[in-house]
């Protein structure tokens, strides 16, 4: 062998022992892995001992110095990179032992709280905050709670408005959660101010598209010595404003229920903001409807035997709240087997 | 209720306002629009032509008409069933005609030999919403042939649709609306002639003026009427003979408009006053009439033959008009059979009256019939316009060959006295929060006729006007006021006082259980959803159901459940899982919160990385262990037998507080896994904790026992051999029989409060041993896990 053929062997060995160092590094896991690497290649039986035996085989100064330095450089290099690995504790994987992350991830069911119970627990945080309390009153209720308390005696065309489910007792099941008013006077016995808002199920004969005979309700009532028509409207536009977003305009157009004088519909700006002329949602009116009230009739005020005050009252629908906020069609899909109305259903 | 514009300007001008701003403007007045609608876009092509001859033509189906429209003759083939020598409205070739709401352009069509031009038009070809489609409009003989269909009925118009609250009977008619428009544009109102103003605020001066212009005409007609039901009763007795068959062009057009079609000049005439001046009337054929008239209410199981071909029996609480035998009319609501005018009759009487609303609405109510009439009188009609209305109409039976031959006339002058009601402008101004001036007051009131006085300074006297019955207070003013200046000028304030949180602790404590509740249920892969609570069976019967199959009010929540899971599955859901919370009817007076959960399928979701394991009851049990951690279950034996393939009690507090089972349905075939739970069982979320029951600095040491016992020991009875000191809780990992003995592995916790030594640890494993032993075990291996 000529001397440069054994330099080149030597070239050759150091190269391979490098490979082979680095593979048995990366599927070193534990420190005993490490351990054993480390003495087979710097033991002092090791490999990186075996190739210094070789040099003085090498008779040129020069060709000598330079494996010399290829030696140093691999055992540099190693005791590096095992004192690195045994330092850091993290064993990063290789490509191929990587797994698919596009796999579904390994979870349980998800469920949903129901639309309207968010809608509720939205619209009781925003009232609880404004210095509100919360009041709730039976489903089955009597004719004079629902009824002739809030002004609307036997035979006024006002009863025509809500079509009623009566019980073969005579009772009935709320049409509203207006008696919830009435209850809560009654309750306080004149400790002012009443700040309450009542959420609660109701009923009427009624069933379309926008209609079901069971849906929720959320009624407010404030009654204070002095109360103005402003205080209302203040509190309703803060509030849907709270609601839908800052943008929001609201509206208050003249209307009438029994039990309020003077009454009002809100109306609140359709996120189409009235430019969409075939908008599905409010008909290309620009508006949608979603409150009913007033200043409380003096007559309501009598029945429970308040005197001289004043009060505002107001009564909005969940369903329509929930449905325009959650872009629901139809209110059927809220009821029974509903997953529908839901955004997502897992398997 | 329908209207067109038009015939609103007879009263008020309306000259340059768009049809979309006066909709706007109603709407925000509080007169809700709800469409308008252009009606007779093509009218301006359509001709009155005359049918000179129907011919049959060899081989033509269809008759063939001969037509003249003044310049020339055509021949139009037409399939309507009342085609005849007459007038009509005929669409000429290239003229358009809107069809379901599409536009179609009619031409020349050929038959055989025959060319057809054009086509004979029908009420709704014209364009009239709701017109008959399948007979031909009738014209009068009066009308001019070749004249445009536009110019005879005063089209194109605006047909406005607005929704009229019930306090506001006064807008049920064009007059009405036409008061109102003339208020929101502060232009002036002009009855059909001019009417001495006070006669709108004193009913005694409008009786005077109706006595004066027909003295002497007083007749006996009128033998009784009840008081307490009807108010003004007046009837009008007229002779003759009809001398037109069809109404003119105007009254046929503005009928259908509102919504009505035309039948006979008679009828025609006093519908055309109903709409225009809000007043029903009603026609008797004097000749079927025995007797004289009264007003009456009906006696139990008096019967009726109505005008819509039906009998009713009627009540002592019904109302009827009445001749010396038998009713003759449900008073406002219907006429009767009997009675009933045709346009042959000679003497006719004509009714105009003022009914109790109230008596109206229930019987109208009781009998489901809601007309025209009944829908007025039920709320409340003007007194004002019940003479007036009756005179309006005498008109045109004048001009239609009748004369009048007297009248007889009710009236209770009583019930209509003006009210007066006293506002000043500082309350006015409290109560909306606004600042408008004295004369914004006055001015708003004097559109809308309420009469005002000033008192003092700032302080009015009104008078409304005898249709504004919903105006009885200071309050009913301000709204007034307010709605005409427009809602928009109140300012927005917030009442920053705040309740004195007079909620009890009980209250708060289960809103916020119910919340957690559901987030809880939410998390745990439930859907919540919410049910009707109306069932077959209960112990609360609903007299009216919307559906007579579910005619109670549920006194149970799981069967909604149920039905929920079943349909789900019927839609081709594997994996169901839902919950509700809500109130059920139990019993007389207990309205009660229940909590009900159902699962169906399997235990995971069904992905590549989890066991696939069909979700038993144990699935619904161990969530019954988290919610009541201190419940017991014990075997159902009869409650809910009938409906469950197996079920358990659940037992709390010493008490029975649900249950929980399974039901394996033949024709459904997966299981499904039912619970439900008594809400006020539930224990607060918030006090499920005991601080530092598992804290200690030490490690928690676990350990291992295996054991067999007999088959037949139950896990709740071999639970107690590990109540043993310094056990902190102790599960089962794995349970298996084999040969009539079953095989127990469960884990058990021991909390270090000292470093214990071996021997400390043995003691309390000898005592569970020992335990287990002595109860039949057979302990085969203790391990450290």
């Amino acid at each position: 062998m000529t001397e440069k053929e054994i330099t080149e062997e030597i070239k050759e060995r150091i190269k391979k022992i490098k490979e082979e160092f680095e593979e048995e590094i990366s599927k070193s896991k534990s420190e005993e892995d490490i351990k054993r690497v480390k003495s087979k290649f710097l033991g002092k039986k090791g490999l990186i001992q075996e190739l210094f035996k070789i040099i003085p085989q090498i008779k040129e100064e020069e060709k000598r110095k330079e494996i010399g330095k290829l030696i140093n450089e691999l055992k540099e290099h190693i005791e590096e990179k095992t004192k690195s690995v045994s330092e850091s504790q993290i064993i990063i994987l290789k490509e191929e032992e990587i797994p698919d992350i596009t796999l579904p991830g390994r979870r349980g069911f998800l469920g949903s709280l129901h639309p309207i119970t968010i809608t509720l627990q939205k619209i009781v945080l925003i009232f609880e905050k404004m210095g509100f309390e919360v009041e709730q009153g039976p489903e089955i209720e009597d004719d004079w709670h629902n009824f002739t308390a809030l002004n609307i005696p036997p035979d006024h065309p006002a009863r025509d408005m809500q079509d009623t489910f009566y019980l073969e007792d005579g009772r009935l099941l709320r049409t509203h959660t207006s008696p919830v008013q009435i209850r809560a006077m009654l309750k306080r016995k004149g400790i002012l101010p009443v700040k309450i808002i009542a959420p609660g199920r109701v009923f009427r004969r009624d069933f379309d598209a926008t209609h079901s005979p069971v849906f929720h309700q959320v009624e407010g009532l404030f009654v204070n010595r002095k109360v103005k028509m402003s205080d209302l409207f203040g509190t309703l536009d803060f509030f849907f404003k709270k609601f839908f977003g800052e943008k929001t305009k609201v509206r208050f157009r003249p209307s009438y229920f029994p039990f309020t004088e003077p009454s009002a519909e809100v109306d609140v700006s359709c996120i189409c903001e009235g430019e969409d002329k075939n908008c599905k949602v409010c008909k290309g009116s620009g508006f949608l409807e979603v409150a009913g009230c007033g200043m409380v009739h003096p007559e309501v005020f009598k029945s429970v035997g308040y005197e001289n005050v004043q009060g505002f009252a107001f009564g909005m629908g969940v369903e329509r709240l929930a449905m325009i906020k959650f872009g629901i069609k139809d209110i059927r899909l809220l009821f029974g087997e509903n997953f529908s109305a839901f955004k997502k259903r897992f398997l | 209720m329908k209207f067109p514009l038009k015939w609103i300007a007879d009263f008020v001008d309306i000259d340059g306002v768009h049809q979309d701003e006066l909709a706007e403007k109603l709407t925000l007045s509080g007169v809700e629009v709800e469409s308008v609608q252009k009606v007779g876009k093509f009218c301006e092509s359509y001709k009155v032509v005359e049918v000179l001859e129907v011919k049959k033509i060899e081989g033509i189906r269809l008759p063939v008409c001969v037509i003249y429209d003044g310049e020339g003759k055509y021949e139009v083939v037409s399939g309507a069933p009342n085609v005849k020598p007459g007038k009509f409205l005929w669409c000429p070739p290239g003229a358009k005609v809107e069809k379901d709401q599409e536009v179609v352009e009619i031409g020349l069509k050929k038959i055989k030999n025959l060319v057809s031009y054009g086509m004979l038009l029908s009420p709704a070809e014209l364009g009239f919403p709701g017109g008959e489609e399948d007979k031909l409009l009738e014209l009068p003989d009066d009308v001019e042939v070749g004249r445009k269909a536009s110019e005879i009925f005063d089209l194109p118009d605006f047909v406005f649709d607005i929704s009229v609250t019930p306090n506001r009977g006064d807008l049920l008619s064009i007059i009405g609306v036409a008061r109102e428009i003339s208020a929101i544009l502060g232009r002036n109102f002009q009855f059909l002639y001019s009417l001495p103003q006070d006669i709108f605020y004193d009913f005694e001066k409008l009786l005077e003026s109706f006595l004066s212009q027909n003295e002497g005409k007083k007749v006996e007609i009128i033998s009784y009427v009840d008081g307490s039901r009807c108010f003004i009763y007046a009837a009008l007795i007229f002779e003759g003979d009809l001398k037109r068959y069809i109404s003119p062009p105007k009254i046929i057009s503005r009928l259908y408009l509102c919504g009505a079609r035309p039948i006979n000049p008679v009828v025609d005439a006093t519908n055309y006053v109903l709409f225009e001046l809000g007043q029903p009337t009603h026609v008797f054929d004097l000749d079927k009439i025995q007797g004289k008239i009264s007003v009456r209410t009906s006696r139990d199981g008096e019967k009726i033959l109505c005008l819509d071909g039906k009998e009713r029996e009627l009540t002592q609480d019904d109302l009827v008009i009445s001749d010396d035998r038998n009713p003759v009319a449900i008073a406002g609501i219907i006429g009767g059979e009997n009675s009933s005018h045709s346009p042959s009759a000679r003497r006719i009487l004509l009714e105009s009256a003022f009914f109790a609303p109230w008596s109206i609405r229930r019987t109208s109510k009781k009998l489901g019939i809601e007309t025209e009439s009944s829908y007025r009188f039920s709320r409340r009609v003007d007194p004002s316009m019940v003479l007036l209305s009756a005179l309006r109409i005498k008109k045109f039976f004048e001009d239609y060959g009748f004369d009048f031959c007297g009248f007889d006339l009710y009236v209770d002058s009583q019930k209509f006295k003006v009210k007066n009601i006293e506002l000043s402008l500082d309350f006015l101004n409290d109560y909306l929060g606004t600042n408008f001036s004295f004369e914004d007051v006055l001015n708003t009131l004097r559109k809308l006729w309420i009469k005002t006085e000033i008192l003092s300074d700032k302080k009015i006297v009104c008078f409304p006007p005898l249709w504004r019955n919903d105006i009885n207070i200071k309050e009913d003013i301000v709204e007034e006021v307010a709605r005409i200046q427009g809602y928009d000028k109140i300012p927005l304030s917030l009442p920053s006082v705040p309740s004195f949180f007079l909620e009890d602790e009980e209250s708060i404590s289960r809103r916020r259980k119910r919340e957690s509740i559901k987030h809880l249920f939410s998390n745990l892969g439930f859907f919540e959803v919410k049910t009707y609570p109306f069932s077959k069976s209960g112990k609360i019967k609903i007299a009216n159901p919307m559906d007579r199959e579910l005619a109670y009010l549920s006194a149970n929540l799981w069967e909604k459940i149920y039905e929920t899971i079943v349909a789900s599955l019927r839609r081709g859901w594997e994996n169901v899982r839902v919950f509700e919370i809500d109130n059920v009817f139990p019993e007389h007076d207990v309205e009660k919160e229940l909590l009900s959960f159902g699962i169906s399928g399997y235990s995971f979701p069904i992905l590549w990385n989890l066991p696939k394991v069909k979700a038993d009851i144990f699935d619904i049990k161990g969530i019954v262990e988290i919610i009541l951690p201190d419940c017991s279950f014990s075997k159902s034996t009869e409650k809910y037998r009938d409906n469950f393939s197996f079920s358990f009690l659940i037992i709390s507090g010493g008490k029975e507080v649900g249950f929980l089972g399974s039901i394996i349905d033949k024709k459904i075939g997966t299981e499904i896994l039912i619970c439900e739970i008594d809400f006020s069982a539930v224990p607060d979320m918030f006090e499920y904790f005991e601080v530092g029951k598992f804290y200690s600095e030490l490690p928690i040491l676990q350990r291992d026992i295996s054991f067999f016992v007999p088959e037949g020991k139950t896990w709740d009875e071999l639970k107690t051999a590990f109540f043993v000191e310094g056990v902190l809780d102790v599960f089962v990992f794995d349970v298996w029989s084999e040969k009539g003995r079953k095989s127990f592995s469960a884990r058990f916790l021991i909390k270090q409060e000292k470093p214990m030594s071996s021997e400390e640890i043995n003691k309390i494993l000898n005592k569970i041993i020992f335990n287990l032993e002595s109860m039949g075990a057979e302990v085969r291996a203790v391990k450290q896990s």
